[in-house]
C-alpha cells in the first residue's frame, strides 16, 4: 500500500537534513523541490543530507532531481549525502550510478561525522 | 416572454399617452377654432394610425431582432459563415442573442483546439516516424552471434533505443541499449541525440565501449538538463577474438545464460547514467563477459522489470531471470525471445503498459555456425489504442 510522502527539514550546525518518508515520484516531486530548492542558496549551510529513513519508493524523476541537486550544490562547493536508504532505494541509486558521486551512509550521525573528518 | 410583453405594453401605453395628449391638444385647438364636430373618417384614421404605430413597434422590437438571430443560427447550422450579433434589446431576444454569441465563441475555441490537436498529433506521428527511421532496420553481419531486438514505445515517441554499429575496420560490432528518464517527446529527443552521437563516434573510429560511453557523456551532459539522463549498456563484440565486452552507464543488469550448467547470472552494468555528471572517465569501465558456445546475453529496459500485474506485483529482474533459466537452452535467439516475452505477457496479463519496453537477446553460436542476419523489429501500433500486453504482439 502506498504511503503519502512527508517532507521536512532541519538545520544541524551547517548541514541541512531533509527528512523524506513515504513514496516520492513525479506526482509529488514538486513538494520535495519546494522544500529543498530555497535552502540551496542559504549561505549558512555548506552541506545537505537527504534522510531516506521511512522513504519507501522513488522513481527516475526523483533520481534525476538528486543528480540535479548534486550538480547544483557542487557548483557552490557544497556537499550532498544520502542516509538511511532501504534496499529498494539503495538498489535504484546504485543501478544508475548515483552512489559513485553521492556518498551514502547508514545514519545521519555517520554522515555528519564524515563531514567533521574532512 | 415577460420582458417582451412588458416592453410592448410600456410602448403601447406611451403611444396611448401621446395619443391622448395629441387628441387633447387637437380638441383645444378645434374648440378655439369653434369647430363643433369631427368627422368619423378622421376618428378612423387616428385609430388606424395607432394600430400602424403598434405594428411598427412590434416589428422593430421583436420581428427584426429575431430574424437577425435566426439568420445567423441558420448560417451556423448549415455551415455557412456566421457573425456575432450585437444585442439591441434587454429582453428574451437579447438573452438569446447573447447565448448565440457565447456558443459561437466557444465553438470557435473548440474548433481551434481540435485543429491544434490534429496538428500536434500529426507532428507527433512525424516525430515517431523519424525516431523509427533512426532505429536500425538492417544489422551488420555478426558471425558467431544470433541476435533479436525489439522495442515498443508507450507513447507516440519513446525514450528507449538500441542500435548495432560496425566499426570502420569491420572488426568490432557495437550493440547498445538505452533508456531515457520518463518517456514521450522529451525522452525521445534525448534518445535521438545519443543515437546521433554514438553513431558519429563509431564512424569516426572510436573502437571501444568505454570511450564511446565517456565521449557520449562528455558531449551530452552540457546539452541537457541534469534532471534528465539516459541509462545504457554498450556491448562490444570482437569478431576476430569472438569475445564480448560490456560498458555500463547506470543501466539495468546484463543477464547471461550459461549453457554449460544451465545457470543464469545478473551482472550489474555499473557506471553512471549518461548526462548526470560532466565526466565519467573515472567511473566507466569496459569488462569482458566470458561466453561459451550456446550461452545467451539479454539486455532489457526497466519497462519490463517494472511492469506490474493486476495485483500490483512487479515482474522484476527475478521474473526475467527465472524465465531465462527456463528458455535459455533454446537453439535460437528468436525462440528465446519469444518465450521470454510470452512469460512476461502471461505475468502482466491485462495490465496497461506505462513505459517503453525494449529487449535484445543474443545467442553465441560459435564462429563456424551459420549465422542469420540480426532480426530487428520496432513494434508499431498505428491505432495507439490502450496498450495491453495481449496487444503487444510479443507473444
Amino acid at each position: 500500500m502506498s504511503t503519502v510522502a512527508q517532507i521536512s527539514q532541519e538545520l544541524k550546525g551547517t548541514t541541512y537534513v531533509i527528512h523524506m518518508t513515504g513514496e516520492i515520484d513525479v506526482s509529488n516531486l514538486p513538494e520535495l523541490e519546494g522544500a529543498v530548492n530555497p535552502l540551496v542558496s542559504d549561505t549558512s549551510a555548506n552541506s545537505f543530507i537527504l534522510d531516506c529513513n521511512g522513504l519507501e519508493f522513488i522513481d527516475s524523476k526523483v533520481v534525476g532531481y538528486m543528480a540535479y541537486l548534486y550538480s547544483t550544490l557542487s557548483r557552490s562547493q557544497k556537499k550532498l549525502m544520502i542516509v538511511g536508504a532501504n534496499s529498494t532505494i539503495s538498489d535504484i541509486l546504485t543501478l544508475v550510478g548515483l552512489n559513485s558521486i553521492i556518498p551514502i551512509f547508514p545514519t545521519t550521525e555517520e554522515a555528519l561525522k564524515s563531514l567533521n573528518q574532512t | 416572454m415577460k420582458f417582451i410583453r412588458e416592453n410592448l405594453i410600456n410602448k403601447a401605453l406611451l403611444l396611448f399617452a401621446v395619443l391622448v395628449t395629441v387628441v387633447g391638444v387637437v380638441g383645444i385647438i378645434l374648440n378655439r377654432m369653434e369647430i363643433q364636430s369631427v368627422s368619423l373618417n378622421l376618428f378612423l384614421a387616428v385609430l388606424i394610425l395607432i394600430f400602424v404605430l403598434i405594428l411598427v413597434v412590434f416589428i422593430l422590437d421583436v420581428i427584426v431582432p429575431i430574424s437577425r438571430v435566426h439568420k445567423q443560427m441558420v448560417n451556423l447550422l448549415t455551415g455557412k459563415n456566421y457573425k456575432k450579433i450585437e444585442p439591441t434589446t434587454i429582453d428574451e431576444i437579447g438573452v438569446i442573442t447573447h447565448f448565440f454569441n457565447e456558443i459561437t465563441h466557444d465553438l470557435e475555441k473548440i474548433s481551434y483546439d481540435i485543429k491544434e490537436r490534429r496538428r500536434m498529433s500529426s507532428e507527433l506521428d512525424i516525430a515517431a516516424q523519424i525516431q523509427k527511421d533512426v532505429l536500425p532496420k538492417e544489422a551488420p553481419e555478426a558471425p558467431g552471434l544470433d541476435v533479436v531486438a525489439k522495442t515498443r514505445a508507450a507513447a507516440e515517441v519513446g525514450g528507449d533505443t538500441f542500435d548495432f554499429l560496425l566499426s570502420p575496420d569491420g572488426n568490432q560490432l557495437f550493440v547498445y541499449i538505452g533508456d531515457v528518464t520518463g518517456h514521450g517527446v522529451p525522452a525521445g529527443l534525448i534518445m535521438m541525440m545519443v543515437d546521433t552521437l554514438v553513431t558519429a563516434m563509431v564512424y569516426r573510429g572510436v573502437n571501444n565501449g568505454r570511450d564511446l560511453i565517456v565521449n557520449t557523456n562528455n558531449l551530452l551532459t552540457p546539452r541537457i538538463s541534469s534532471r534528465l539522463f539516459m541509462t545504457s549498456v554498450m556491448l562490444r563484440w570482437d569478431k576476430n577474438a569472438q569475445k564480448m565486452y560490456y560498458t555500463g552507464a547506470g543501466h539495468e543488469h546484463v543477464l547471461v545464460y550459461h549453457k554449460k550448467d544451465e545457470s543464469v547470472e545478473a551482472i550489474r552494468s555499473g557506471g553512471i547514467a549518461l548526462g548526470m555528471i560532466p565526466d565519467v572517465n573515472q567511473i566507466a569501465q569496459e569488462k569482458e563477459i566470458p561466453l561459451e558456445i550456446g550461452d545467451s546475453v539479454v539486455l532489457y529496459t526497466d519497462g519490463i522489470t517494472e511492469a506490474k500485474n493486476n495485483t500490483g506485483e512487479m515482474y522484476g529482474v527475478e521474473g526475467l531471470l527465472e524465465s531465462l533459466k527456463k528458455h535459455g537452452y533454446r537453439p535460437s535467439a528468436e525462440s528465446i525471445f519469444d518465450n521470454l516475452t510470452r512469460d512476461f505477457s502471461n505475468f502482466v496479463g491485462e495490465y496497461v503498459q506505462v513505459d517503453d519496453i525494449t529487449m535484445i537477446v543474443i545467442k553465441y553460436l560459435g564462429k563456424d555456425a551459420a549465422t542469420a542476419k540480426i532480426k530487428l523489429e520496432v513494434s508499431t501500433d498505428e491505432a495507439q489504442v490502450e496498450r495491453k500486453s495481449k496487444l503487444w504482439g510479443w507473444s
